[in-house]
C-alpha cells in the first residue's frame, strides 16, 4: 500500500516537473534562439519603387549590394509550393536574383499540405532555418497575427501599388505591407472537349449557367450501353481545403455577391450564395450530370478526370491549359470564359494570390528583401506569365512580347474585374464552408439550411 | 502434424485470397510506374502496360536526388535498429527477469510518451534538434527513430523473454554460468523470434516514417525515400506515373529485407524445451 | 541470508540493465511531452500567447460538439480496421505457421503490402478506389457485382468503413508477425498430445493456441490500436474528412486545430486527451485479453 502511493507521489512529481522542464525551455530556446533584431531598412535605397518596378531590365537598389556583404549572405532558403521541376520560372528568377547579388538560393519544394507543418515548428522555435515563404490566403494573415513575417513598408507605397491590379491592397493588414506578389492565378476558366459538344449537337461552349445545365445533360451519355454512364457533362472541385468554398465564392460573385465582403463581413448565406449551392447540388442530385464522388475532388482531380476523357467541360485554373498541350488531347480542347449566371451578368473574378515573405528570424534579410523585389518586378512577373503561363498582379507584364505569345492571352483580356480578399481565421472559415457544402452535396441537408449551418459556425469563428 | 484435406485446403485459400488483396496495389503501383503519361490518364485502365517505358524511373534518377535519398534511407534505418536491439533486448530482458521497484510502472510510462501523436510532438523535438545542432542531419533523424521505436521493441520483446522457461537459467547458473553467460547463450536465442519480429517491426516502420523526416530534413542530406516519393506532388496535381516509379523505389529495399530476414521467424523453439 | 543477498544483487544487476535505456528514453521524452503538456496550458488568439490553465481541456470537452462527434468516428475507424486486421492477420499465420513449401516466400510476399511508405499507400488506394478512373470500380463492374459506378470516397455511411479497410490492408502484416511468432513458441507436442486425445481442429485452437497467444494477441492487438487511433495518412489523403465531415477523426481534427486554424494551445489539449483515450483502449483491451492468466 505504501509502495503503491510512493508510486503515484513519484509519477506526479515526474509531471510536474515534465512541465516545468517544458516552461524553462521555452523560456531558454527565447533567449538563446535568434533575437529578433530590428532591422535597418535604411541602408538600402529602395525608393522610389515604382520606377524600379516597372523597368524592362531589372537593377539593384543602391547600397543593396553593400549590405548583403555586410550581413555575409551566401545562401537563401526559400520554400515553394510544390517541386521546382514544374516551376521553372521560379528556378529562373532565382538564378536571375543569384546573379545580381552573388548570393545561391536553395529551394525547397513542399506540396501544400505539408507546409504549415513544415514550417510552424522553424517558426515557433524562431528559428533562422528559412528565409523566404510563400503564402497565399490560408496563412498569410495567421502568420502575420503572429508576428512571424517582417514588416516591409519601405518596399511599397500608393503609387507602386497602382502598378499592380487592385486586389493586391488586400494584402496590406492594418495598414501594413507584410508580403509582395508571386501569382496572382485566376482560378476559373472553362475548358471543353469540341468533338464531344459536336456530338452532342453543339458548335461552342456554353456562356450562362442555362446553357451549362442544358449542354451538359446532352452531354452525359452512357456509350456502350452497359448502364453506366461513360461520359460526364462536368465536374467540379467539392473537396479540398480550399477549392470547395472558393469555387461558391467565385460562382457567388458572377451574381454580383462577395461572400467574404458582404457589407464588410463574411456572409456566406446569402440568397445569392445559397442559389449557387444549390446549383452545385442540383448539378450531382437532380440533373446528375456530375460523378456522385465530386465531393471527394481536390485541385488535380479536375484535370485528371479531364485528360482521362471522361467529362466534356470543366473549369479549372489556366494551369491546365499547359498540360493538356502537352498530352493526347492536345488537339481536341479549347479554353473560353466561365459561363455567366445569366446573360450580361457580371464577370468578377477571384485572383488567387500567392505571395513571399520574409521571416522575421531570418539571418539574411537584406538578401531575401532583395528576392522578394526581383520577383514582384517587371521581369520576374513576365517570366511568370509567359514561362509558366500563371496570371500575375503587375498590369504592365501583359504587354511584354513573351506575355503576348501565351495562347489564352486574349481570354484573359476580357477579365477585368477581380477580387482578392484575405483575413485571419479564413480557412477555418473555408474548412467550414465545405463541410456544410457537401452535406449539402450530399442530400443530407438543404443548401438553405447548409449555408445557414455554416454561417452559424463563421460567426463563432469570427467571433461577430 | 497431420492435416485433413480440407483443412490444407482451406488454409490454401486464405493465403491465396489474402496474397491477392495485399499485393494488388503494389502490382499497381508497379505497372502505373511503367506506364506513359497518356496510358496513364485514359479511360478505361488497362491491367498490363501496353507501351511499358522506364522513362519514369530514368527521369526521377536524374531529376531527383534519389541515390541520396536512398543511401539516407538506409542508413537511417540500420542505424535506428542496431541501436534499438542494443539497447532493447538489454533493457527487455532486465524487466523481464527482475524483481525491482517500480518494474511494472516504467514498462507501462515507456509507452506514454509513444501514445502521443507524432503530430503533437513535432514541434518540441523541432527545437531540441536545433539546440543539439544535428538540423539536417542523418544522426537525428536516428536518435527520433530510436525514441520512437525504443519501447515497442522492449514491450514486445518482454513478452517472449517471458516465455524463456526460468527453469533452464536457474539449472544454468547452478552450473555455474554468469548472469551474462546465460543472456547471450541461453535466453537471447529463445527469445530470437521475439527480438526478430520486433526487428523487423522497427526497421520497416523506420524505413515508412514519414512526419518526423519532413520536418527535421528539408533537404537531400538526410531525406528519406518515403518523403522523397511525395516530391511528385507537384502544386497543382499529382505526377502519377512518376509517383509509382518512386513509390516502387522507395518499397525496393524493403521488400529486399523482407526477403532475408523473415527466415529468422522460422526458428521456433525446438520441440521439448519444456520440460514437466 | 544469502538468498536475500542474492534478490538485493540480482534487482540491482536488472536495474543496470535497463538503465541505458531507461535514461536515453527519458532524455528524449520529458522535454517534448512537458513541452506539449506546457502548450496545453496556453491559448494563442493573442500575439503573445497568455496563460489560461485547463480552459482549453474543459473547452474541448464540455463546449465541443465536434469532439464527441469526432471521438465516435475515431473509435469507429479503430473498431472496424482492428477487427478486420486482427481476423485476417490470425488466419493468415495460422496458414502460414503449417504449411511446409515455399514457406519463406510465401512469407515475403505476405509481408511485402507492409513495406510501402502509409503515404504512398494511400495515394495508390485513392487512385484505386477513383470512381470513374478506379481500377476497383472496374473490376467491379465487369463482374457484374455492381452496375454503376461506386464513389468508394464520397458515401455518405459507407466512406468510413472503407477507410477503415484500406487502414487494415497496411497493419495486417504488423500483427501477423508477431502473431506468427508467438505460434512459433508453441511447442509441436502439445498438439500431438491433443490429437491423441481425440480433440478436433476447432478444441485444439481453442484450448491450446489461444490461451498460449494471448500475450502476442494483446500485443499486436493493443499496438495496432493505438496505431490506427492517431493514423492520420490515410484520412488526409483519401477524403480530408470529407464528405461533410462523415471521416472527420480527432487525429484530423489535432491536424486542423495545430496547423490550419493555428490554434496550437487547443491542439496540444486534444493531443493530451487523445494519450489518455489511448491509454483507456490499453486498459480495456487488457482487461478482455488477459494474458496472465495461467493455462
Amino acid at each position: 500500500m505504501a509502495k503503491r502511493v510512493l508510486l503515484v507521489v513519484l509519477i506526479c512529481l515526474m509531471g510536474i516537473t515534465m512541465v516545468y522542464a517544458g516552461g524553462q525551455k521555452e523560456g531558454g530556446a527565447e533567449d538563446s534562439g535568434a533575437a529578433v533584431a530590428a532591422y535597418d531598412a535604411s541602408a538600402v535605397k529602395w525608393s522610389p519603387n515604382q520606377e524600379r518596378v516597372v523597368r524592362k531590365d531589372y537593377k539593384l537598389p543602391e547600397g543593396a549590394l553593400e549590405a548583403i556583404k555586410a550581413e555575409g549572405s551566401k545562401e537563401i532558403v526559400v520554400y515553394n509550393w510544390g517541386d521546382l521541376s514544374w516551376d521553372p520560372a521560379t528556378l529562373l528568377n532565382g538564378s536571375m536574383f543569384t546573379r545580381l547579388t552573388e548570393v545561391g538560393v536553395q529551394f525547397v519544394g513542399t506540396p501544400d499540405e505539408q507546409m504549415t507543418p513544415k514550417l510552424q515548428p522553424l517558426f515557433m522555435a524562431k528559428s533562422d532555418a528559412v528565409d523566404i515563404v510563400p503564402l497565399d490566403e490560408t496563412n498569410y494573415a495567421n502568420y502575420v497575427s503572429r508576428g512571424w513575417l517582417m514588416e516591409v513598408d519601405f518596399m511599397w507605397d500608393e503609387a507602386t501599388m497602382s502598378e499592380y491590379h487592385s486586389g493586391l491592397h488586400s494584402t496590406v493588414l492594418d495598414g501594413h505591407y507584410y508580403s509582395v506578389p508571386q501569382v496572382g492565378r485566376i482560378i476559373d476558366v472553362l475548358y471543353y472537349r469540341p468533338s464531344m459538344l459536336k456530338a452532342a449537337g453543339y458548335d461552342g461552349p456554353p456562356e450562362t449557367w442555362e446553357e451549362l445545365i442544358e449542354m451538359a445533360q446532352a452531354l452525359t451519355i452512357d456509350k456502350n450501353n452497359d448502364g453506366q454512364i461513360d461520359q460526364w457533362g462536368f465536374v467540379f472541385k467539392g473537396g479540398g481545403v480550399l477549392d470547395g468554398a472558393q469555387l461558391i465564392k467565385a460562382k457567388s460573385l458572377l451574381l454580383g455577391v462577395n461572400p467574404d465582403d458582404v457589407d464588410g463581413k463574411v456572409k456566406f448565406n446569402t440568397p445569392e450564395t445559397i442559389r449557387v449551392v444549390q446549383l452545385l447540388s442540383d448539378l450531382r442530385n437532380k440533373y446528375k450530370v456530375v460523378p456522385p464522388g465530386v465531393t471527394a475532388y481536390q485541385h488535380g482531380d479536375i484535370a485528371d478526370f479531364f485528360l482521362s476523357g471522361n467529362v466534356a467541360i470543366v473549369v479549372d485554373p489556366t494551369y491546365l491549359y499547359a498540360r493538356c498541350m502537352e498530352s493526347s488531347l492536345a488537339d481536341d480542347f479549347d479554353v473560353a470564359l466561365q459561363p455567366v449566371a445569366y446573360k450580361g451578368g457580371p464577370r468578377t473574378q477571384i485572383q488567387h494570390w500567392n505571395g513571399w515573405g520574409l521571416s522575421n528570424f531570418s539571418k539574411n534579410k537584406t538578401a531575401g528583401l532583395i528576392y522578394m523585389d526581383v520577383y514582384r518586378s517587371y521581369r520576374g512577373q513576365v517570366n511568370e506569365f509567359a514561362i509558366e503561363n500563371n496570371e500575375v498582379f503587375l498590369k504592365k507584364a501583359y504587354e511584354d512580347p513573351q506575355s503576348k505569345l501565351v495562347g489564352y492571352n486574349d481570354v484573359l483580356a476580357q477579365i477585368n474585374d477581380t477580387v482578392v480578399d484575405i483575413y485571419e481565421g479564413q480557412g477555418e472559415v473555408y474548412k467550414a464552408v465545405i463541410a456544410e457544402f457537401q452535406k449539402a452535396l450530399m442530400g443530407q441537408k438543404t443548401a438553405e439550411q447548409a449555408m445557414n449551418d455554416a454561417q452559424g459556425r463563421i460567426d463563432k469563428i469570427l467571433g461577430y | 502434424m497431420k492435416l485433413s484435406r480440407s483443412s490444407k485446403i482451406l488454409r490454401v485459400l486464405v493465403l491465396v485470397l489474402y496474397l491477392v488483396f495485399s499485393l494488388f496495389p503494389i502490382y499497381w503501383m508497379f505497372i502505373t510506374s511503367l506506364k506513359s503519361d497518356n496510358e496513364v490518364y485514359i479511360n478505361n485502365p488497362t491491367y498490363y502496360p501496353h507501351e511499358p517505358t522506364m522513362d519514369n524511373y530514368i527521369s526521377i534518377y536524374t531529376g531527383r536526388p534519389y541515390a541520396a535519398y536512398t543511401m539516407n534511407s538506409i542508413i537511417i534505418t540500420f542505424g535506428t535498429t542496431a541501436a534499438c536491439i542494443v539497447f532493447g533486448t538489454v533493457a527487455a530482458y532486465g524487466f523481464s527477469r527482475f524483481k525491482f521497484f517500480g518494474n511494472r510502472t516504467l514498462r507501462y510510462s515507456l509507452l506514454v510518451s509513444r501514445v502521443f501523436p507524432p503530430i503533437s510532438l513535432i514541434v518540441p523535438f523541432f527545437m531540441m534538434i536545433g539546440f543539439l545542432r544535428i538540423y539536417d542531419t542523418k544522426l537525428a533523424n536516428i536518435i527520433v527513430n530510436t525514441y520512437m521505436w525504443l519501447p515497442f521493441f522492449i514491450w514486445i520483446t518482454i513478452g517472449f523473454f517471458d516465455t524463456v522457461p526460468r527453469e533452464l537459467e536457474e539449472s544454468a547458473q547452478i552450473d555455474g554460468a554468469s548472469r551474462m553467460q546465460v543472456f547471450f547463450r541461453i535466453s537471447m536465442p529463445l527469445a530470437l523470434p521475439g527480438v526478430a519480429a520486433a526487428s523487423i517491426i522497427t526497421f520497416l516502420e523506420t524505413w515508412k516514417e514519414f512526419i518526423y523526416n519532413l520536418v527535421l530534413s528539408p533537404t537531400a542530406n538526410a531525406k528519406n525515400l518515403s518523403v522523397g516519393a511525395s516530391d511528385f506532388i507537384a502544386d497543382m496535381f499529382i505526377s502519377w506515373e512518376e509517383m509509382g516509379a518512386g513509390a516502387i523505389i522507395a518499397s525496393i529495399p524493403a521488400f529486399i529485407f523482407v526477403i532475408f530476414f523473415q527466415k529468422y521467424i522460422v526458428q521456433g523453439l525446438t520441440a521439448g524445451s519444456v520440460k514437466g | 541470508m544469502i538468498r536475500s543477498d542474492k534478490i538485493v544483487k540480482d534487482s540491482l544487476f536488472g536495474f543496470l540493465l535497463i538503465l541505458p535505456s531507461l535514461l536515453l528514453l527519458m532524455l528524449l521524452v520529458v522535454f517534448p511531452v512537458g513541452y506539449v503538456l506546457y502548450l496545453s496550458t496556453l491559448n494563442f488568439d493573442t500575439l503573445i500567447p497568455n496563460f489560461v490553465g485547463l480552459r482549453n481541456y474543459t473547452e474541448l470537452l464540455f463546449n465541443d460538439q465536434f469532439f464527441w462527434i469526432f471521438l465516435g468516428h475515431s473509435m469507429e475507424y479503430v473498431f472496424f480496421a482492428i477487427c478486420s486486421a486482427f481476423v485476417v492477420a490470425l488466419l493468415v499465420a495460422l496458414s502460414l505457421n503449417t504449411i511446409n513449401k515455399f514457406q519463406g516466400t510465401l512469407r515475403t510476399f505476405a509481408l511485402w503490402c507492409w513495406a510501402v511508405p502509409p503515404v504512398i499507400a494511400s495515394l495508390m488506394w485513392k487512385w484505386i478506389l477513383n470512381d470513374t478512373n478506379g481500377v476497383l470500380n472496374d473490376m467491379l463492374l465487369k463482374a457484374g457485382i455492381i452496375h454503376q459506378q461506386v464513389a468508394w470516397l464520397a458515401l455518405s455511411k459507407g466512406t468510413m468503413f472503407i477507410l477503415s479497410q484500406v487502414h487494415a490492408w497496411t497493419i495486417i502484416p504488423f500483427i501477423m508477425v508477431i502473431l506468427l511468432a508467438g505460434l512459433q513458441s508453441i511447442p509441436l507436442e502439445l498438439y500431438e498430445v491433443a490429437s491423441i486425445d481425440g480433440a478436433n481442429g476447432l478444441q485444439k485452437f481453442r484450448l491450446i493456441t489461444y490461451p498460449l497467444l494471448r500475450t502476442a494477441v494483446l500485443t499486436s492487438v493493443m499496438l495496432a490500436s493505438i496505431f490506427a487511433f492517431r493514423h492520420i495518412d490515410i484520412v488526409f489523403t483519401l477524403t480530408k474528412g470529407g464528405p461533410g465531415e462523415a471521416t472527420e477523426m480527432l487525429v484530423t481534427y489535432l491536424y486542423d486545430n495545430a496547423f490550419a486554424y493555428m490554434k496550437i494551445g487547443y491542439a496540444a489539449a486534444l493531443s493530451v486527451i487523445m494519450v489518455f483515450i489511448s491509454m483507456l483502449i490499453v486498459l480495456v483491451l487488457v482487461k478482455l485479453i488477459r494474458p496472465n492468466e495461467s493455462q
